[in-house]
């Protein structure tokens, strides 16, 4: 009874319903201009990654600058490896040669100091 | 053409008067959002993920446009989802004239609806969408949905048993 109390209801609102059936806009010139409205969306889109990608390029090259240390500085890190990475042969031989080892952690104290100074640190 | 094509192209003629629907009847607003909602699907602003039918998820995207519509152009008053346009009535015979007397008390009785009773109405009875559907192009909980449901089906009933339409099956031929 409900149920047709509810096919009755829904026939007598699809008679009567407020806006009568209209033919739609052609399906084809409306996808043809969303297409068109998408594309041009793209493109107005495409500046602004440009220009985010140039912002974050000049950030990267201006920190690789602020953080270079000044003046013509010799690069030490070829010699600095070699010496604080002494072979296990080369540390044989010179505890056999009777160095002490405070003389050796004196020498990379002041490497250290050299390739990382104070007010680079701070 | 692609699948999302075909689909759009299928639903085509009921998704316009869906978007009739949504903004009153208003033609060219319902143009603008059904276009502005094809423009969301292609450019992937709007994207189907299965979680319902395709037909609740496009009919939920064209109602955002419509109220989106609404708000940018501030119609909120013209457009409005409470105004109910009045067709132009051309009877041709007695029988057309009981027609569209019929019509009328309907859509008086419609008329008296609350916009979201009209909406759950529209998509269940005309659109034959399901009420857990309706829910989903609406927004709004299951349960809120079936309430709208329940009180519009019982406040038209009441509307049309009050009025002149006689709550037979015999008033239904047209």
């Amino acid at each position: 009874m409900a149920k047709d109390d509810d096919r009755l209801l829904k026939e007598l609102y699809n008679q009567g319903r407020p806006h009568e059936e209209e033919d739609p806009p052609e399906f084809s010139s409306m996808m043809e201009q969303a297409r068109t409205s998408s594309r041009q969306k793209n493109a107005d889109q495409r500046p602004l990654w440009f220009a985010a990608a140039a912002a974050v390029l000049l950030a990267v090259t201006m920190a690789l600058i602020v953080m270079t240390p000044a003046g013509d500085k010799p690069d030490h890190r070829a010699e600095i490896a070699e010496s604080v990475e002494p072979s296990p042969a080369a540390t044989a031989v010179a505890l056999e040669n009777g160095e002490e080892w405070e003389e050796l952690l004196e020498f990379a104290d002041q490497i250290w100091e050299e390739e990382f100074p104070t007010d680079f640190l701070l | 053409m692609d699948e999302l094509e075909t689909q759009l192209q299928r639903l085509h003629k009921t998704s316009f008067q869906w978007a009739l629907h949504c903004t009153g009847g208003r033609r060219q607003d319902a143009e603008d959002a059904l276009q502005q909602a094809y423009e969301a699907l292609l450019d992937g602003s709007a994207t189907f993920e299965g979680r319902s039918s395709f037909k609740s998820f496009l009919f939920g995207v064209i109602r955002n446009k419509t109220r989106s519509l609404r708000r940018r152009k501030r119609l909120g008053r013209l457009v409005g989802l409470d105004r109910i346009d009045e067709p132009a009535l051309n009877p041709r015979g007695t029988a057309d004239l009981e027609r569209m007397e019929r019509q009328a008390a309907v859509r008086q009785a419609i008329a008296t609806l609350s916009p979201r009773q009209r909406d759950v109405l529209e998509l269940v009875f005309y659109h034959e969408l399901t009420v857990e559907e309706a829910a989903e192009v609406m927004g709004v909980r299951l349960g809120t949905a079936r309430t709208h449901y329940k009180r519009a089906k019982n406040t038209l009933r009441k509307q049309l048993m009050d009025g002149e339409i006689q709550w037979q099956k015999t008033t239904i031929g047209s």
